[in-house]
């Protein structure tokens, strides 16, 4: 890229109130990790009253996660984990304009990887309905506890779908827009932001992986 | 004394693909390999507590990994990785006052 193109590229890519491209880059980043941080309270307080119920009713826990689909809640932290490493790829590869379509290929990729991880998580929560596994007058299991680890089941999981429904939403924005105005794309900060806050989403799911789906099984 | 000429800026060339690729990719097997292992452990005939303690384990390597690798923390200065930190240094100091409570119990 010579000279007169990064500049062009970085006239595209500078918004309100920075005038230095490098400055808006760092502080981008940085409001994103902040932001993510207060994510991770946000989350950490529904964490925390897992934590604190499952110590109460440690035996419906156990017994209520075995009731969850270790195949859907396996094959969507795969999809995700896959789609994390696909959209690291962005960063990496944004910022040169020879590989700003290789870039906007791997943000499409992972947002049909999002879109497979929801599909999936339908089937799932359809499945769930059909054994009767929604807190209520209905509910399956008897343990005392048990409607409780699957009202976080259910609170925990559509939260964090709608988190990689706006995350979709960002990568496809991203991805379009890019291909619109090449050479913004290969300067702009919203590359990195878009890819943190995809990373957060798999973060909060490896762990809601583990606290859901792993407890109660083969005894 | 005369100043040397200074040379002109050279603009950096663009990796390949394959190079760019390949540190996310060992990373991605590395993570799946520790869900396998994760989901796998779930099924041993091990006490409750370990298995669960294996599982924290393995999804810590695995917040890790994605914060650290694919989130580039390790190519980013301390002040941005200071940033990182504070979210998870309040959730330690969080579940730290609930475990000290249990904990504390007769």
């Amino acid at each position: 890229m010579s000279d007169a193109t990064v500049h062009a590229a970085e006239e595209a890519a500078i918004r309100e109130p920075w005038e230095d491209i490098n400055r808006q880059r760092q502080a981008v980043e940085m409001g994103m990790w902040a932001f993510l941080a207060s994510e991770i309270l946000f989350f950490s307080g529904i964490f925390a009253g897992y934590t604190i119920y499952r110590s109460s009713y440690p035996e419906a826990f156990w017994v209520a996660g075995g009731h969850t689909s270790l195949w859907y809640g396996g094959a969507n932290t795969t999809i995700l984990l896959v789609s994390s490493a696909v959209i690291a790829l962005v960063p990496r590869s944004a910022r040169w304009l020879s590989l700003g379509s290789f870039a906007r290929m791997m943000l499409w990729i992972g947002a049909c990887l999002g879109i497979a991880f929801l599909v999936l998580k339908g089937f799932e929560y359809a499945e769930d309905f059909h054994e009767h596994l929604f807190p209520g007058p209905d509910f399956e299991l008897h343990e005392k506890g048990a409607q409780l680890f699957f009202a976080f089941y259910w609170c925990v999981t559509a939260i964090h779908a709608v988190h990689l429904i706006i995350g979709i939403g960002l990568v496809a924005r991203l991805a379009i827009a890019g291909a619109r105005d090449p050479l913004w794309f290969s300067r702009t900060p919203a590359v990195q932001a878009t890819a943190l806050y995809w990373g957060l989403v798999d973060i909060i799911w490896s762990i809601v992986f583990v606290i859901l789906y792993l407890p109660g099984r083969g005894s | 004394m005369s100043r040397a000429p200074r040379a002109r800026r050279q603009a950096p060339q663009a990796p390949s693909i394959r190079s760019i690729i390949r540190r996310p990719a060992w990373v991605l097997a590395i993570l799946l390999v520790a869900l396998a292992a994760n989901i796998g452990v779930s099924f041993l005939p091990i006490p409750h507590f370990a298995r669960t303690a294996f599982n924290l384990l393995m999804a810590a390597v695995t917040v890790a990994g994605i914060a650290v690798i694919f989130m580039e923390l390790d190519r980013k200065g301390v002040t941005i990785r200071l940033f990182a930190a504070t979210g998870f240094v309040w959730l330690a100091i969080l579940f730290l006052l609930i475990f000290s409570d249990y904990g504390a119990r007769p």
